[in-house]
Parts: structure tokens; C-alpha cells; sequence
């Protein structure tokens, strides 16, 4: 150990009290960017080889059984009228119905959910907390890892279905549409996000999460939607219905009963789910910096 | 002594119990036992300490920073948890590679680093298997390479020796030695007192939360001295064994358990009374299957300590 100082995270250190190796020159935004990487790769391998990745993998399967039915009813019936016209329509309200309001609220409640909270519970918080790194720095990485491969995985899906809807034998049009295909595959992937930013948030801040997040996204999310006055613009649901562009929910369902709302801009619903997402992550930050990594009494 | 670990008024409640209660001091560079019954605290302070659990009241320090504000702190704290679980999936060289990687190391440091570590804590053999499977002293062994990972200059050990075996514990002594031979701050906990003496002669005893008494423990052995101390013994010679006896000026009380076999006795200075007695022993030639003294066992130490302090703190 030599002599002269370094800083750390701000803070002037002896460099003789400091270990030799590691005596670091950062700040603590950078140290959580460094740390936040390095976990986005090891969450992101871990995803893949979990259990978990194999249930999300069947659930997102699920979407595709009428596309494999449409399919074989196309093969039945080729160069059907209905089929040339209505294969885009159904991938439509596939990709908003099946997708964005099932599919996606699904796999975001039980997939992020337990996101951090499952690093306390498993008990590898305990051994991670030592790391000399802001405890910020795991939200972001997990957050980021657990939407990477869950857009990947919903984007196989997607694209399956839409291969299928698309390349029917009496009017391939699956390429000339690739556009409709990549919108949607976005807007589903920012929905992952949004949804599993707030569920992962939920996990942490409240007992019984899955129920509260089940609340929120099939009660509170669609309900509010058809309420009268301007409680749709404190839910998810408006925000995507105004983005995708030709969205079909179960507000569609009922229209005679429900009260038609007006959409927001682009622009607004893009600043807003970007908005909550960064909440939501610096939200999770900050409690996990301020709450035990032990249960209580644990000893 | 420079305090490199200092505690201000620590106190943790959990809902209505007490886990430790307005707890300071000051520990300086080389090896303090952390000494309490099961359920005193022990766990509690040194997570507090390692700023897993947030006081309700009161702060720690490590090297002057306040440990749960500054990150940083952990280039200068290790800790050894008494947890069992949380390896996930990986190896021991991933564990200690991806622990070193996060912690700012490079790939290829991160993995010379995680190999010496292994190597040192004899674990090199069992690198590749998965972590989860491995034994209790194994884990011990791991957590241990983990709490030295970056050559901290205070580290925490909770039950480092349990459930390793006598090769494990020896070795596992000799390192904690090591450490505070080298200057740094070695916090150990145990419930076992000798395992403790094996270690240091300083330690903080914890009673129900709270800070009992701090010290030499030879201070507080001999504070202890003339509290009446039960001996018993088992031996064939136990007639010839308790005539000497009963004529011995340090034995207050004599009780010859006629069914059992045993003597059992009280003497004040337990210390001159054991060796006077190994002289009489070896001169006379008796044959004693057991003698042990009870009382000094840990829950003994505490309770005379509490009887004679009225259950407040003193010191050793």
C-alpha cells in the first residue's frame, strides 16, 4: 500500500487505508453505470437459464393457438375473400387485445414482480449489498435485463403469429407489411416495460404484490378507462390505446356503454411512459437503499 | 487504540422486541469476540454494523463514515454472514468473479483475484461446482474468501467456526489471527466461550440486546473469581478423593452423590483450587474419569455477570 490519496464516490480516501487493487477514482454515477452493466449481463444470462424463462416462453404461446386455427381454416378455404381482407385486422386485435391487454399484463405481473424483491427473499441481497455500489445500480440492471429478454421472447411470439396471419398461400403479404409488425412489437415491448417498471416497484412496496398488481391492471387499468371524466389519463391502458393504431380492447367490446375517450398525442403518452418508467426505477432505487436486507429477527 | 469501528447509541427494535438496545464502543485494529448467548443480539449488531439492517436510533462508523449513507464504506468493510442461501446458481469462482466484477474489478482481475481467494480458503478443487451444494464449512469457507475479497481493513465475522470441522476451525482460526496480526479490525461473534479465547483476549459480551460488559476477558474472569464455583467429579478413588478434600480450606461445600458416583463441590478460587488439585492428583495417583465445572459455561458467565452488575453494564 503506497502512499497519496484517491477520491471515492466524492470522498477523500488515505490511499494507504485503501485496498491496493481497487482504490477507485469515480464517482457514484459512474460506479452504478459500471455496476448497473455488469448485472444487466449476469440478470440477463440468469433470465435466460431460469425456470421462469421457459413459463413466460409457454405463456406467449398461448396467443398463437387461434393463429394456428385461422391457419388451417385458411388452408381449407384458400384464396378466401374474408382471408385477404381480415388476416391484418386479426393480427390488429391479436397484437392490442391478445397481447398488449393480456399477454403483456401477465407476463409483467409475474415475471417483474418479484424482480427485487426476490434478490431479499433469496438471500443474495445479503452478498451483494457488500459490493462497494450504490444499491440504485441493481434496479436499472434488473429492470433492464428482465425487459430486454421479455421483448425478445414477445417479439418471437409476435412475429410468429404475424408470419403465420400473413404468409397465407392465396396472398403473402407478410413482408410489404413488415412495418405494422415492428410498430406493434415496439409498443408491446414499451408496455412490457411500463408494466413491469411499476410491478417490479410493487414487489417492494406492498405485501400480497400479485393481487395488488392484478387490481390494478384488470380492474383499475380497464375500469377507469371506461369511467366518465379524466381518470383514464392516470392509467396505462390510454396511453398505449392512443399510441397503437388500430387498437381493439375490451372497451371496444361494449361500445354503446361506454363513453368514447379522446386520445392523447403521440408525443404526450411517449414523455409520460417514459416518465413513469424513470419514476418507477428511481422509486425502487431509493427504497431499496433505505430498507433492511435481513428479515427481522433473523439470527 | 484508534477506533476503526464505532458504535453511537446503536438500537434496533422489531415491533416490540428489543433487538439491541443503545449500544457503544469503539473497537481498534486486531481481533474483538462479539460474545452473547443465542438471541442476544450478536446477528443484530454486526447487521447493523454491515448496514443490513438501519437502526432506529444511533449510527455505526467505519473509519470515521457512517455506515448505510456512503457506499464506499464497503472498500473498507467485509463481512461474513451466518447465511446459508443466496449463491443463486453460480459456482464459487462465479460467485467470487461476479461479486469482484461488480465491485469495479476487470474480467481477467476479477478472475486471478477470485482464484487466489480460492486457493487460500482451500477451495481451488471445489471452484467449479455450484455453491448451493456445498457443505456448511464449505460455505463458511466461501463467505469468508468473499468477506476478504477486497482486502477490507474491518471485517465482520458472525459464527465463523460453526460447523466446520477440527482442520476447518483451525485453519480458519489461524487466518482470523492472521488478520489481526496484519493490523486489521476483526469483529467475531460466538456463543461459545473458549472458541472466542482461542482468538483474542477483547471482547464485547451481549446479554438481551444489550452491551453487558467490554474488555480483557481475563479481567473478566477474574472479576468473576470469587463467585462460589461448582465442581464435579467421577472417579473410583472418590472416598480417598473427597477425605483430602473436605480438609481443603478453598472448598466450601462438599456433596457426595452416593447413587451417581460423583463428587460434587464449591470453592471460590476455582483457578488455585483446579491446580492444587492436578498436584494432588499426580502425587497420589488417583484415577478420575470426569471433572468439569459447569459454571463456566457461558450462560453461568452471564448470569453471575448480571447478578453482580444488576443486569446493567460494566466493564471487564
Amino acid at each position: 500500500m503506497g502512499g497519496g490519496d484517491c477520491v471515492s464516490g466524492g470522498l477523500e480516501v488515505r490511499i494507504g487505508d485503501c485496498p491496493e487493487v481497487s482504490c477507485p477514482e469515480v464517482s457514484s454515477l459512474a460506479r452504478t453505470f459500471s455496476a448497473a452493466r455488469v448485472l444487466l449481463g449476469h440478470y440477463a444470462g440468469a433470465t435466460v437459464r431460469s425456470r421462469r424463462f421457459l413459463y413466460m416462453l409457454f405463456l406467449l404461446c398461448v396467443p398463437l393457438a387461434p393463429v394456428v386455427l385461422v391457419r388451417i381454416v385458411s388452408y381449407l378455404q384458400p384464396g378466401a375473400a374474408l382471408w385477404r381482407t381480415e388476416a391484418l385486422r386479426f393480427f390488429d386485435i391479436l397484437a392490442s387485445y391478445g397481447y398488449l391487454n393480456f399477454m403483456v399484463v401477465l407476463i409483467a405481473l409475474f415475471w417483474a414482480t418479484p424482480l427485487y424483491s426476490e434478490e431479499l427473499s433469496s438471500g443474495a441481497a445479503r452478498f451483494l449489498f457488500l459490493c462497494p455500489v450504490p444499491r440504485a445500480a441493481l434496479p436499472p440492471a434488473k429492470f433492464l435485463a428482465y425487459s430486454f429478454v421479455s421483448s425478445i421472447l414477445a417479439g418471437v411470439s409476435l412475429f410468429a403469429a404475424y408470419y403465420l396471419l400473413g404468409s397465407g398461400p392465396a396472398y403473402p403479404m407478410w413482408r410489404e407489411n413488415l412495418p405494422v409488425f415492428f410498430i406493434d412489437w415496439g409498443l408491446i415491448a414499451l408496455a412490457l416495460a411500463a408494466y413491469g417498471a411499476f410491478f417490479s416497484l410493487l414487489g417492494l412496496l406492498v405485501k400480497r404484490p400479485l393481487l395488488w398488481g392484478l387490481l390494478f391492471a384488470f380492474i383499475w387499468d380497464t375500469g377507469a378507462n371506461v369511467l366518465p371524466g379524466s381518470t383514464h389519463y392516470l392509467t396505462l391502458r390510454h396511453y398505449f390505446r392512443s399510441l397503437f393504431p388500430n387498437y381493439y380492447g375490451s372497451e371496444n367490446m361494449f361500445p354503446l356503454l361506454v363513453t368514447e375517450r379522446p386520445l392523447s398525442a403521440h408525443v404526450t403518452c411517449y414523455v409520460v411512459l417514459a416518465a413513469f418508467i424513470v419514476v418507477s426505477l428511481l422509486w425502487a432505487g431509493r427504497r431499496l437503499s433505505r430498507m433492511d436486507v435481513v428479515v427481522g429477527g433473523e439470527e | 487504540m484508534t477506533a476503526t469501528l464505532r458504535m453511537e447509541n446503536l438500537t434496533r427494535w422489531y415491533g416490540h422486541v428489543l433487538g439491541v438496545n443503545a449500544i457503544t464502543a469503539e473497537i481498534g485494529p486486531g481481533v474483538t469476540g462479539l460474545l452473547g448467548l443465542n438471541g442476544a443480539g450478536k446477528s443484530t449488531l454486526l447487521n447493523l454494523l454491515a448496514g443490513h439492517l438501519r437502526p432506529d436510533f444511533g449510527s455505526a462508523y467505519v473509519c470515521g463514515r457512517r455506515v448505510g449513507d456512503d457506499w464506499s464504506v464497503y472498500y473498507r468493510l467485509g463481512y461474513c454472514p451466518d447465511a446459508e442461501k443466496g449463491f443463486g446458481n453460480m459456482s464459487g469462482m462465479q460467485f467470487l468473479t461476479h461479486h469482484l466484477r461488480v465491485s469495479g474489478y476487470g474480467r481477467r482481475q476479477a478472475r486471478a483475484r477470485a482464484e487466489e481467494l480460492l486457493a487460500r480458503v482451500g477451495l481451488s478443487e471445489a471452484a467449479q461446482r455450484a455453491a448451493a451444494g456445498y457443505s456448511k464449512g464449505m460455505k463458511q469457507r466461501l463467505k469468508l474468501a468473499l468477506a476478504d475479497a477486497l482486502s477490507p481493513e474491518v471485517v465482520l465475522l458472525d459464527e465463523p467456526l460453526t460447523g466446520l470441522d477440527p482442520q476447518g476451525r483451525a485453519a480458519m482460526s489461524r487466518q482470523i489471527r492472521q488478520w489481526g496480526e496484519e493490523g486489521r479490525t476483526v469483529l467475531v461473534s460466538s456463543h461459545i466461550l473458549h472458541e472466542v479465547e482461542s482468538l483474542t483476549r477483547r471482547v464485547l459480551l451481549l446479554h438481551r440486546g444489550r452491551l453487558l460488559a467490554e474488555g480483557d476477558v481475563r479481567d473478566i474472569r477474574d472479576e468473576m473469581e470469587d463467585v462460589p464455583r461448582r465442581v464435579v467429579l467421577e472417579s473410583p478413588d472418590r472416598l480417598a478423593i473427597r477425605r483430602t478434600l473436605a480438609a481443603d480450606p478453598a472448598v466450601l461445600s462438599l456433596e457426595d452423590g452416593e447413587v451417581d458416583g460423583q463428587l460434587t463441590l464449591r470453592t471460590r478460587r476455582l483457578s488455585q483450587f483446579l491446580s492444587n488439585f492436578n498436584e494432588s492428583v499426580a502425587r497420589e495417583g488417583w484415577r478420575v474419569v470426569r471433572l468439569s465445572t459447569p459454571d463456566e459455561s457461558m450462560e453461568a458467565v452471564f448470569r453471575d455477570l448480571l447478578e453482580r452488575k444488576g443486569g446493567t453494564r460494566g466493564t471487564g
